[in-house]
């Protein structure tokens, strides 16, 4: 076994910080697109922008719909439910978001109030990017800031197709139904 | 809103009062120990200077520990340079000046006192109080409790000197840690908000202590340029109380060109050059008020001029001069930890109705 092997390199010590963050980065969607290298210059660039809560309980809410936004949360285990105005109950579930995922990525761009509820669906763990200085640390390096960017407006893209796919399928039913509805009203 | 709720929440703001207290007459505490709290304070402000240059050296790929050891010995070796160099040749200013003080002191005196023959002349009630006599009388107090606290304040000194620059190592390898310490009682419903005070306060000290950093730079170049083109002698002494004297908000001008004043008076056998010095002073003091401060300085901390003269009179009444220093700092972060709350609670209410 050779010394760059990770079983010689941990027996001895712990992983950095660092080192787990690189492992954690290698393997979200966000990053896919970048190399080793690139992943590697990122974590040294925005370290000091990740932060990691308490790990939630089970229906602990992680933030609520309304309150001012600063961050974007991945999950490194558990999974959260995205809720639209939450005090009126599940069925207002639009979401639920897996290890590796992400979610409030759109507070990663500005500091405007949440679209929606965010809750825990099982004891998670998550780390939280600080919009402000993630995106600060991103401006250093255009190159890195470029791909991180391209991807996450990639992510937002392919969510905003599916919710006017969602919302045309809705749309549709809805005409169904009325139609439905005006038909045996005419009988 | 039910009466057991009203009197948790008056219980909540009670303990919450106490805590601010408490918490300020520590830190008034740990200020009185000049020896601890300077190093400390130094510390903090070598690594609010010195972190930009670390963060450039990360974004070029090295390690954070061989950045940081790289930046504070280029740091370490720069101010001590700065310190030996300065140290070498204010003390030959103040050794020519010692010489000339006998005259430069009878010139105050002859000044004072003629200016009072003047004002009592039109003033009748004047003649009650003479500053001069009053001067004497103060100068004689405090002398001997001054000399006799020298030894005293040159081991202080020497103390702040050397634990000063193992607190800015300290603080810059490992500064990040304190953030996230800082974090680590914080329950998750306030995960968000604190991250935020924390990061604005961080972000204002580092722009403030570098804003002023420079502006004090710059007031001293020009005092250094302006003086000296004057044909003065001690111009770098004029520069280095002008630059010392800038980090004091609203009194440090005033300061400035009343010891610029008293060191030309020394300085020079007549009273005009005083005069020169007066006028180069105000006229460089005023541009820092008018292009240099808001440039330097400017939207990191928008706090009303009164609001900065109350903090200012509040911190000298409370720590002397450390206060003076401290109080735009102090008054800022107070600022931001009140702004970030109610802006976060304002927006989640108006989102809630």
């Amino acid at each position: 076994m050779s010394q760059n092997d990770p079983f010689w390199t941990n027996i001895f010590r712990n992983k950095t910080p660092e080192e787990k963050l690189l492992d954690t980065f290698s393997l979200l969607p966000l990053f896919s697109k970048l190399s080793k290298r690139q992943v590697k210059l990122l974590v040294s660039l925005v370290s000091e922008s990740i932060y990691q809560p308490h790990p939630y309980k089970a229906g602990e809410v992680v933030f609520e719909q309304g309150q001012e936004g600063s961050g974007m949360y991945v999950i490194l285990s558990g999974s959260i439910g995205i809720y639209l105005d939450y005090h009126l109950g599940d069925q207002n579930m639009v979401a639920v978001i897996e290890a590796g995922d992400f979610f409030g990525e759109i507070n990663l761009l500005d500091e405007l109030p949440r679209t929606a509820t965010s809750v825990a669906m099982e004891n998670s763990e998550l780390i939280f990017f600080h919009g402000r200085e993630f995106r600060a640390a991103l401006e250093s390096n255009p190159e890195i800031g470029y791909e991180v960017m391209r991807s996450l407006s990639g992510v937002l893209a392919g969510r905003l197709r599916e919710t006017d796919y969602l919302l045309r399928k809705k749309d549709e039913r809805l005409r169904e139904l009325e139609i439905g509805a005006a038909d045996s009203d005419g009988k | 809103m039910t009466n057991d709720k009203l009197f948790q929440n008056f219980i909540k703001f009670l303990m919450a009062i106490s805590i601010i207290i408490a918490a300020a007459y520590l830190f008034k505490y740990f200020l009185n120990l000049v020896t601890l709290s300077l190093p400390f304070i130094l510390g903090f402000i070598g690594n609010y200077l010195c972190t930009p240059f670390v963060r450039r050296l990360e974004r070029k790929g090295y390690r954070r520990n061989f950045a940081v050891i790289v930046v504070f010995a280029m740091f370490s070796l720069c101010s001590g340079l700065l310190l030996w160099l300065t140290f070498a040749y204010l003390y030959g200013e103040i050794a020519q000046l010692i010489v000339k003080l006998p005259s430069g002191v009878a010139r105050l005196s002859g000044l004072l006192g003629s200016a009072y023959l003047r004002l009592s002349a039109v003033f009748p009630n004047v003649t009650n109080f003479d500053i001069r006599t009053v001067m004497i009388e103060q100068g004689k107090l405090i002398a001997p409790g001054a000399l006799a606290a020298t030894p005293q304040v040159a081991l202080e000194t020497i103390i702040i000197v050397l634990l000063a620059p193992v607190f800015t190592f300290f603080l810059m390898r490992d500064g990040r840690h304190f953030k996230r310490a800082l974090l680590e009682p914080v329950p998750n419903r306030y995960f968000e908000i604190s991250i935020n005070v924390i990061s604005r306060i961080n972000e204002q000290m580092g722009d403030y202590i570098r804003g002023r950093f420079y502006e004090a730079s710059i007031i001293g170049v020009m005092t250094l340029i302006a003086i000296g083109m004057a044909g003065f002698t001690h111009a770098g002494l004029y520069a280095m109380v002008a630059a010392i004297t800038n980090v004091i908000p609203y009194i440090g001008p005033l300061l400035c060109v009343a010891i610029g004043s008293f060191i030309a008076l020394i300085e020079q056998p007549s009273y005009e050059p005083m005069l020169v010095v007066m006028m180069i002073l105000t006229i460089i003091q005023l541009l820092d008020l008018s292009v240099i401060y808001p440039l330097a300085i400017g939207i990191t901390v928008r706090l009303h001029p009164l609001v900065v003269i109350a903090a200012v009179i509040l911190g000298s009444k409370f720590l002397g001069i450390i206060g003076l220093v401290l109080a735009v700092p102090v008054v800022s972060i107070i600022k931001v930890i009140y702004t970030e709350l109610i802006d976060t609670l304002w927006t989640y209410r108006r989102a809630r109705i």
